[in-house]
């Protein structure tokens, strides 16, 4: 049996990472760590069983893998402190905050031959697996311009006022929604390289972002985020033999060719006949079964279904520069 | 007036218009606290250089609000207790205000400024003024605001309060402009006739001008100041907004017409409808269903019950014509149906005399919540 310690014991813990692993009959929850005294209080009374504490070293101890889902700055420290302790670690995203601790954590991790994995389970949804597949087989010919748009009115039940303090957290919508879109991108795309990046932070966390990048192969393309609006929620691919658009939680992809004047439609499946219909709990439950089996080998090079420290490093280094490089997105009518 | 290097506590900062005040007053030079009931309600203000506190201020210690308050040079209210319970309501709305003067009169606050409603007055007459006599009507919203309204302007109180009476406050963010919007764009939106009824609204800017306005007025020291910005029929209110945009649609019906179409609807709601949205809408119920049956049932019974995405749901998720999810229309919500025959008009002149009070140009407002509304989303180019 797999023991598992969360450090950090917030929402996403409670809403994704607890249910699932509920489901795995390899692990059990050991250790729950976290500085809020009520937080301990709510998840001791639906599982008595199990150590909860303020002190972080004791909750690594007594585990074999640990979960972090702190506020995104704190990532850094935990992690170099688990893996120092040898155990393997699942980090909520991003790895870290800049690209020195990033490589750093990857580096003891391989160092140690403990795992270093990174919860960005969006790989892994049916719709984003098969964009991969559609673009490796030139689809669309030649891609020339991306438009990504994600956004809706922010109803995340947040739990640390840390959350809008960007020294704590790191940042806002583009460091949290936006390291998964980022990846995505990247491994889709290839490498991006950084054109211009927009926010409306004013001393806070920015709730809106615009990044402008290409591509190694010379497209262009718009990332757009927000946590105040409703935006299209799509990619839209645009290349030389047509065009391809995926709603990014809908799945839904749309293929015009040629002259645009006939559509193909529909969803992803993973197998003719099967429901198309997967959880945020499916993601997690298969994250932590393909941890499970990877920890169970001797070698933890890759794993089914979990995304390794190494695979977001440009990522990481994207959204860094994206931080650093920043410029004013002023907007009037808000 | 603007006050450099002053403190503001604004309470219930989080909503749509303490957010648009905080982020006023900051840009005004002030030093903002803001008090949330939820953080997530915070991801306006979040972008800014405020202190954030999170605090339902029913529950919290009175030694912490105190705390609170200490340094703090003005209070602005914007919360309200709910609830449908109006005793409990009242109740709480009158603690949550005793609690408040405590904590401001502890630490010396200069002012505090809280928020009342026009929903204090009665339905009936020809105008309406601060002599008009109110009293408690059964309705929970109002009860509870006239409670701390009551509560607030005490005769021995230390703490000097004003407080603003708003009408129905429109622009962006306010749910007067977000709901109608979604009601509309969704589907055709259907409203009964009322040329008679009267609509007092005013924009959420004029609220914020008034509201950092009444800070630094003696003049309007422990008074009630009924704010208003423009007097029209609730039929008229929904024209203006469905000329917001051409995909905006609505048809007015006579009131015997949609009374017949809300008992037809409640008529027609299936039992699972009606299980499926308390389970939406109700987190007691949620934990309850979860806590009896686990969580493991109820998560493969919805799996079972989502099933295959079907080709309505392929229309509708790859249509950008409206047209596609459009239905036959979407009736009104009866208690908001039941305002239309609101009568009295708002005599907003001592809000004037006393705070220099001047609402901006209707048209101009309905112009710039267009812009915003193009920008969240709701209104094509």
């Amino acid at each position: 049996m797999i023991k598992v310690a969360y450090l950090g014991g917030g929402a996403v813990v409670q809403r994704s990472h607890m249910p699932a692993i509920e489901l795995v009959d390899s692990m059990e929850v050991v250790a729950v760590a976290d500085k809020s005294t009520d937080c301990l209080s709510m998840l001791e009374q639906q599982n008595s069983d199990c150590l909860y504490t303020h002190n972080v070293e004791e909750a690594i101890k007594v585990s074999d893998l640990v979960v972090i889902a702190t506020p995104s700055a704190t990532h850094y420290q935990l992690g170099l402190q688990a893996l120092t302790a040898k155990k393997h670690v699942l980090m909520e995203k991003p790895l870290a905050t800049e690209l020195d601790q990033a490589y750093q954590l990857v580096n003891i991790a391989e160092k140690n031959n403990t795992i270093l994995s990174v919860s960005l389970v969006r790989r892994f949804v049916n719709h984003n697996l098969l964009l991969k597949e559609l673009l490796s087989v030139d689809l669309v010919g030649e891609i020339r311009e991306v438009l990504v748009e994600e956004g809706a009115p922010f109803n995340w039940p947040v739990q640390s006022v840390d959350f809008y303090d960007p020294e704590k957290s790191g940042g806002g919508v583009f460091c949290d929604n936006g390291a998964h879109l980022v990846d995505l991108l990247s491994w889709w795309l290839g490498p991006l390289t950084l054109e211009s990046y927009f926010d409306d932070s004013q001393g806070g966390v920015e709730a809106e972002c615009e990044l402008s990048f290409s591509t190694e192969s010379g497209a262009t393309g718009i990332l757009r985020m927000s946590r105040l609006r409703h935006l299209k929620n799509r990619i839209l691919i645009k290349g030389s033999k047509g065009s391809l658009r995926m709603g990014l939680s809908s799945g839904c992809f749309e293929l015009r060719v040629s002259d645009h004047s006939r559509l193909l439609a529909g969803f992803a499946e993973e197998r003719i006949g099967e429901s198309a219909s997967q959880s945020t709990l499916d993601l997690f439950r298969h994250q932590y079964e393909g941890l499970s089996k990877l920890i169970g080998e001797s070698s933890h090079q890759d794993g089914q279904n979990i995304v390794l420290g190494r695979e977001c490093l440009t990522s990481i280094d994207l959204i860094d520069r994206c931080y650093r490089q920043r410029q004013v997105l002023s907007n009037q009518v808000i | 007036m603007i006050e450099i290097n002053k403190s503001v506590c604004v309470l219930g900062g989080g909503g749509s218009i303490g957010s648009r005040l905080v982020h006023q007053l900051v840009s005004n030079g002030y030093s903002v606290t803001v008090v949330v009931r939820r953080l997530q309600s915070a991801v306006r203000i979040g972008r800014l250089k405020v202190n954030i506190v999170v605090m339902d201020l029913l529950d919290e210690p009175q030694g912490n609000l105190d705390k609170l308050f200490h340094g703090i040079d003005y209070v602005i209210d914007c919360s309200f207790q709910t609830g449908a319970d109006t005793k409990k309501v009242i109740q709480q709305s009158k603690e949550v205000a005793q609690k408040v003067l405590m904590a401001a009169n502890l630490a010396g606050v200069n002012r505090i400024v809280h928020y009342g409603t026009i929903s204090v007055y009665p339905k009936d007459g020809v105008t309406i003024n601060e002599q008009t006599q109110c009293d408690y009507s059964g309705e929970s919203y109002a009860d509870g605001k006239l409670a701390a309204e009551r509560t607030f302007l005490k005769a021995d109180n230390v703490t000097p309060v004003t407080v603003l009476q708003l009408p129905i406050v429109f622009g962006p963010f306010m749910n007067w402009t977000v709901s109608i919007a979604n009601d509309m764009s969704s589907s055709k939106l259907i409203i009964p006739d009322s040329f008679y009824g009267v609509c007092s609204a005013v924009y959420v800017d004029d609220v914020v001008r008034v509201s950092e306005q009444a800070l630094s007025q003696e003049v309007a020291d422990n008074q009630k100041l009924l704010i208003n910005g423009i007097n029209l029929s609730w039929t008229n209110f929904y024209q203006e907004m469905a000329q917001l945009s051409d995909s905006f649609s609505m048809e007015i019906v006579t009131r015997l017409e949609y009374e017949q179409a809300v008992k037809e609807l409640e008529r027609n709601q299936s039992p699972f409808s009606r299980l499926r949205t308390k389970f939406a809408q109700d987190g007691d119920f949620r934990q309850l269903v979860l806590a009896q049956f686990g969580f493991r049932h109820v998560y493969r019974l919805v799996k079972q019950i989502k099933g295959q995405p079907g080709i309505d749901k392929i229309k509708t998720s790859i249509a950008d014509d409206p047209d596609v999810s459009r239905e036959n229309g979407n009736l009104l919500p009866k208690d908001r149906a039941d305002l239309f025959d609101a009568l009295p008009q708002i005599d907003s002149s001592l809000a004037s005399d006393t705070l220099n009070f001047k609402a901006s140009n209707f048209h101009q407002c309905m112009q710039e919540t267009r812009e915003w509304l193009i920008w969240a989303g709701y209104v094509n180019h």
